[in-house]
């Protein structure tokens, strides 16, 4: 940290949030609201008189809550800048000063009360998120007790208690007596591996933490009665396992089964959990004098609006989604824009370091190019044909596409990625997709459907997964019915309606547009306006007299060979059981659509 | 309390293309979301639009 507030390329602004974010790698415009400090940190020498004369006393967050600090504090002992700050939301009022006694009392003169909010505007290269995460609050698990029992206490409460610079000075104590406990119980997967109320992910961490917390206790106080309750103990990385090893033979009773309920004892304070041990199967009650709640982790409450600041995705946990899981951890669909620590996913602070220098070699990597090769298979708006209705900017998962009412859209080839989706909701045909354009494709349908379209299922596959998917199949030797034409897009968001439409007029039995599954998805959200398309296509195709059972939709990964030959299998029996009649049928209806629709844009 | 402007989920028909099983699912109007069949996991899932309602028999006889 002190590193940091020392290097001459590092700018850092504390009390400040990012408002706007616009442009692209290389020239991205960054907009930040930043708070008034009311302290000049260049002059602050954190001598604390200020803090001597302030009367506001508020609940520190640091000391998450069970401490108190004033208006005027610095937030942590080793914060960088070290320099006070006063939160004049906590203050008795600048405006008219009501109080005023810490800039009496500063004798260097460094408080201004006059200070006002600044608004910065900066352009970066590359962005790299690092907004961590956020402790679960188990008040809503009634079972536990937290907030109704003075000694149940959380994770985060216990880490403050039992270090050396917080509230105690390390004396872990009851809250009730302010007396040492002698018997200590840690619950396990408190708000984590459970759905209601709670999280359905692991919290990473939570294991690794209580071991630590009780060997901590046994080196202080060997005597010290630990009992763990636990689903199953986690302790995979190097060395954890010696860690947990060591704390259960220094004594650390370890015992499989989540307490369904906690009493307390009215006289003592001491807490009674109420558990059924997995491995004997028996009910159990223990007594403790302090209960520790395992508490796991979860994303920030901000992540969402960072989500649409960024226009990054989530996961259906909530972190934001990587660009690949595997091969591009630290990236972020959005090019130049990279992860670091918890707002990616729950992980451990080693984790969070190898991923932080991974994101800053990474950005580095990027801007010492120079210059940013842009992707082969972009789009370009044909300004002619545009009549600026937006579209194409609204489905555009990356904001690639400016926009003015009365004037031709553009797309910005840096930012574009290339999944073709403005291309096939672009009712004008006014914007080309490179490598993929209408023609390209359409010549594809007709060269597919040439030769007995009847016997054939025409497949479009993007090329991430569903095609890979494909090969998988095809190298795993799975058997399926080879009478697919498939016609392979970098994104099912690129396959236009009226690709699907010419393949039925062509005579096409069975029509199936596959792609990602949606976390999956390597356009962002793209494969969203794929399924959306599809749903207004089977509503026309209805009304038209046409069986939507005939156009299918699957999302298959990469890895999923055993579902793609699965799919193509039961297609095949829908293909078969298509009839002449039926296919005649519907080339005609379309036919007389496609010659009506030419002949309105004709008069038109 | 939800946001009043935030539309709130409900149960809805669907219909899978591919078995014609017919099930009920959560639906979020405006939300897209991927869904598969229970019976047989294909995601060509059609949720069925509730039948207009019949107008009212002309009063009388």
């Amino acid at each position: 940290m002190a590193d940091v507030g020392r290097h001459p390329n590092i700018e850092l602004l504390t009390l400040a949030q990012v408002t706007k974010v616009s442009g692209h790698v290389g020239e991205f415009r960054v907009s930040v609201h930043q708070r008034a400090r009311h302290v000049d940190v260049r002059e602050c020498t954190a001598c604390g008189d200020c803090v001597k004369v302030c009367p506001q006393l508020k609940p520190d967050e640091f000391n998450v809550g069970i401490a108190q600090r004033h208006a005027i504090y610095q937030a942590f002992p080793q914060a960088i800048p070290a320099a006070y700050h006063l939160e004049v939301a906590d203050c008795l009022g600048l405006n008219p000063i009501a109080c005023g006694k810490c800039a009496t009392a500063c004798e260097k003169k460094c408080i201004d009360l006059d200070e006002q909010d600044r608004d910065l505007e900066f352009e970066v290269g590359t962005i790299v998120v690092a907004t961590g995460m956020e402790a679960f609050d188990p008040t809503d698990l009634k079972e536990f007790g937290y907030g109704h029992y003075a000694n149940v206490t959380t994770a985060m409460e216990f880490e403050r208690l039992a270090s050396s610079g917080g509230p105690t000075g390390g004396e872990v104590l009851r809250f009730s007596d302010d007396r040492r406990p002698k018997s200590i119980a840690f619950i396990q997967c408190v708000g984590s591996r459970c759905e209601k109320p709670g999280n359905p992910y692991c919290g990473n961490i939570c294991c690794m933490n209580t071991i630590k917390d009780a060997l901590v206790l046994k080196d202080h106080w060997p005597n010290i009665d630990i009992k763990v309750f636990y689903i199953d103990l986690r302790a995979f990385g190097k060395g954890f396992e010696e860690m947990l090893k060591r704390s259960r033979e220094l004594g650390v009773r370890y015992i499989r089964g989540i307490p369904g309920e906690i009493e307390e004892v009215a006289a003592t304070g001491n807490l009674v959990l109420h558990v059924e041990n997995t491995e004997t199967g028996r009910l159990e009650k223990h007594e403790a004098e302090m209960v520790v709640l395992a508490t796991g982790v979860q994303p920030r409450a901000e992540a969402k609006d960072l989500q649409h600041l960024l226009s990054l995705q989530l996961h259906t946990e909530g972190f934001l989604l990587e660009a690949h899981p595997k091969l591009q951890p630290v990236d972020s669909p959005i090019r130049g824009i990279f992860y670091a620590g918890c707002a990616e996913g729950p992980k451990d602070i080693k984790e969070s370091v190898t991923q932080a220098s991974a994101a800053a070699a990474r950005a580095i990597r990027l801007m010492s190019q120079g210059t940013i090769p842009a992707e082969s298979h972009t789009a370009c708006i044909i300004e002619e044909k545009c009549t600026s209705c937006g579209v194409c900017a609204r489905v555009c998962p990356y904001k690639a596409i400016e926009w003015e009412k009365g004037k031709p859209a553009r797309v910005v080839q840096a930012v574009c990625a290339g999944c073709g989706t403005c291309a096939a909701e672009c009712k004008f045909d006014a914007i080309v997709a490179h490598n993929f354009t209408d023609e390209q494709l359409m010549a594809q349908v007709e060269a597919a459907m040439a030769d007995r379209p009847g016997q054939k299922t025409l497949v479009f596959a993007c090329n991430w997964c569903s095609y890979a998917a494909g090969d998988t199949a095809g190298t795993s030797r799975l058997q399926y019915p080879a009478r697919q034409a498939l016609i392979r897009t970098m994104c099912s968001g690129r396959v236009d309606e009226q690709l699907i439409l010419r393949a039925f007029e062509l005579g096409a039995p069975m029509v199936l547009v596959s792609g990602c599954h949606f976390a999956d998805c390597h356009y962002i959200d793209a494969n969203r306006q794929t399924q959306k398309r599809v749903e207004r296509l089977w509503d026309k195709l209805e009304e038209w007299g046409i069986r939507p059972e005939r156009l299918h939709l699957e999302w298959i990964s990469s890895a999923q060979g055993q579902r793609f030959a699965k799919t193509m299998q039961e297609i095949e029996e829908h293909r078969a059981r298509v009839t002449r009649h039926e296919i005649a049928e519907t080339r005609r209806i379309l036919k007389q659509k496609r010659l009506a629709k030419a002949k309105a844009k004709k008069h038109a | 309390m939800p946001d009043p402007g935030t539309p709130t989920s409900q149960q809805a028909c669907f219909k899978c293309l591919r078995c014609g099983g017919e099930f009920k699912l959560s639906y979020t109007p405006g939300k897209v979301e991927e869904r598969s069949c229970p019976s047989c996991e294909s995601n060509s899932v059609r949720r069925l639009k509730p039948a207009p309602a019949k107008p009212a028999p002309p009063a009388g006889g």
